[in-house]
């Protein structure tokens, strides 16, 4: 074990720190036995109440990495003794970061859609509607959110398998933001249909 | 000592009255006049221009006590900067001066150079500083490692062991610490050591790996001071230590 950690370890838990930031420090490099010291050492502070270890390794590592066990290991101990916001840990990584870009990105696209088919609606009299065809922009539109919602659900889907400590964030983002988005792919579609439904009723 | 915030504000706004009678042509020189007024023993202090007699301000030398004079005459001196990053030490400082409390953040914006920052400003900063309770310091990409003796000397001074709550050396590449040569990096970290009110302790970008073996040894009894509650050692190669 590094005697420098040795030494950081012991100074943490001989402290009166109520919170400490240690995230983006490669911790994920620490061997076994020195991260094991460390989680010791902060766990074993009693005063100590939130801990921000975000970013332990630079590198997403798959559930095949020796790292990976070691800092899972890591994580759980740190959140079990209390001492973690889980949550603002899990939202701060890249990747679920990604996952949440994309989920806004698809959330623009189809309710730019939907405003495309209202507008189209608005600007032109039902009279007229049978010889308009509807925006075939707004089609496009959510073919593509489609296909993105079926990849950002595969993305959430690997993430929650490969990485148990973030199961809850990364449920709900799975259950809720991904239901939302189903919703609105099922209001742009019940527009273009009502659409047709009309121009095949006259 | 029971202090009057509407009193001192009235005081100041007749301060800048006065001043801004004199014209854009003599203000350079008030700045000498203030000091003077504010340090009559100081060697270094340019000649008082007798020219520039404002009843106002000897008005107020008299009527004010030491504390007071002191605090309305540094951010006045202050305000006659320039300097975008002096501005903005003199927003805290008004914010300090209008808060009951007079507690004093001295934030140093980043490129603001402490060691480069002219002697007249300075003054004020660290009269300021002085006449306030100092409560946090924060320094970042402010070029400590190139003060002179005296800059040195005069900011170590400055950080008071008995109000500072918060110190903040923040930056990366390299980090704030690092620059310094290790015989002032072991008197700054022996400083921060002995503040007894320290709460909050930032060294985010220090790349810890890299520091001397007396500088680490201080840095985990800062760690372990009985006051400190908030201690962010992020970005710091904690993995490579």
């Amino acid at each position: 074990m590094r005697k420098r950690i040795r030494e950081l370890a012991d100074a943490l838990q001989q402290s009166r720190l109520l919170q400490l930031n240690i995230a983006n420090n490669g911790i994920g490099n620490l061997s076994g036995g020195s991260l094991q010291r460390l989680c010791d050492g902060i766990t074993g502070c009693y005063s100590l109440k939130s801990v921000a270890v975000a970013n332990s390794t630079d590198a997403f590592l798959s559930p095949s990495d020796a790292a990976y066990a070691r800092l899972i290991g890591f994580n759980q101990a740190v959140d079990y003794a209390g001492k973690c916001d889980t949550r603002s840990e899990i939202f701060a990584r890249t990747d679920v970061q990604t996952l949440f870009v994309e989920f806004r990105r698809i959330q623009q696209v189809l309710q730019e859609a939907l405003s495309a088919i209202n507008a189209k609606q608005q600007a032109q009299p039902h009279s007229l509607t049978l010889f308009s065809p509807p925006p075939s922009s707004a089609k496009d539109d959510l073919v593509t959110a489609l296909t993105a919602l079926s990849k950002l659900k595969d993305n959430a889907d690997k993430l929650m398998r490969q990485e148990p400590s973030t199961g809850e964030v990364l449920r709900h983002f799975r259950d809720v933001a991904i239901q939302a988005l189903r919703g609105d792919c099922i209001k742009v579609e019940d527009s273009l249909h009502s659409r047709e439904e009309k121009r095949a009723r006259r | 000592m029971a202090r009057s915030r509407i009193d001192e504000s009235g005081l100041y706004d007749q301060l800048r009255k006065a001043i801004s009678k004199q014209g854009a042509t003599h203000q350079p020189s008030l700045p000498s006049q203030l000091a003077s007024l504010l340090h009559p023993h100081d060697q270094d202090a340019p000649p008082v221009h007798e020219s520039l007699t404002i009843p106002e301000l000897r008005q107020l030398k008299t009527m004010l006590s030491n504390e007071q004079r002191k605090r309305i005459l540094s951010t006045t001196l202050l305000s006659f900067s320039d300097n975008e990053a002096i501005k903005r030490i003199v927003t805290n400082l008004y914010i300090a001066m209008m808060d009951l409390n007079h507690d004093l953040s001295m934030d140093y914006p980043m490129n603001f150079s402490i060691a480069r920052c002219p002697a007249r400003e300075w003054l004020a900063i660290i009269t300021a500083s002085n006449a306030f309770n100092l409560t946090a310091l924060h320094v970042s990409n402010n070029e400590l490692h190139r003060c002179d003796k005296k800059r040195w000397k005069e900011f170590l001074d400055n950080i008071n062991i008995s109000s500072l709550e918060e110190v903040s050396i923040i930056g990366n590449n390299p980090h704030p610490l690092e620059e310094l040569n290790p015989q002032r990096r072991h008197e700054l970290l022996d400083r921060i050591k002995n503040i007894t009110t320290l709460k909050i302790f930032s060294l985010s970008g220090c790349q810890l790996d890299r520091l001397d073996e007396r500088s680490w040894q201080k840095i985990t009894d800062i760690i372990q001071k009985c006051s400190l509650e908030e201690l962010d050692i992020s970005h710091c190669n904690i993995g490579e230590l």
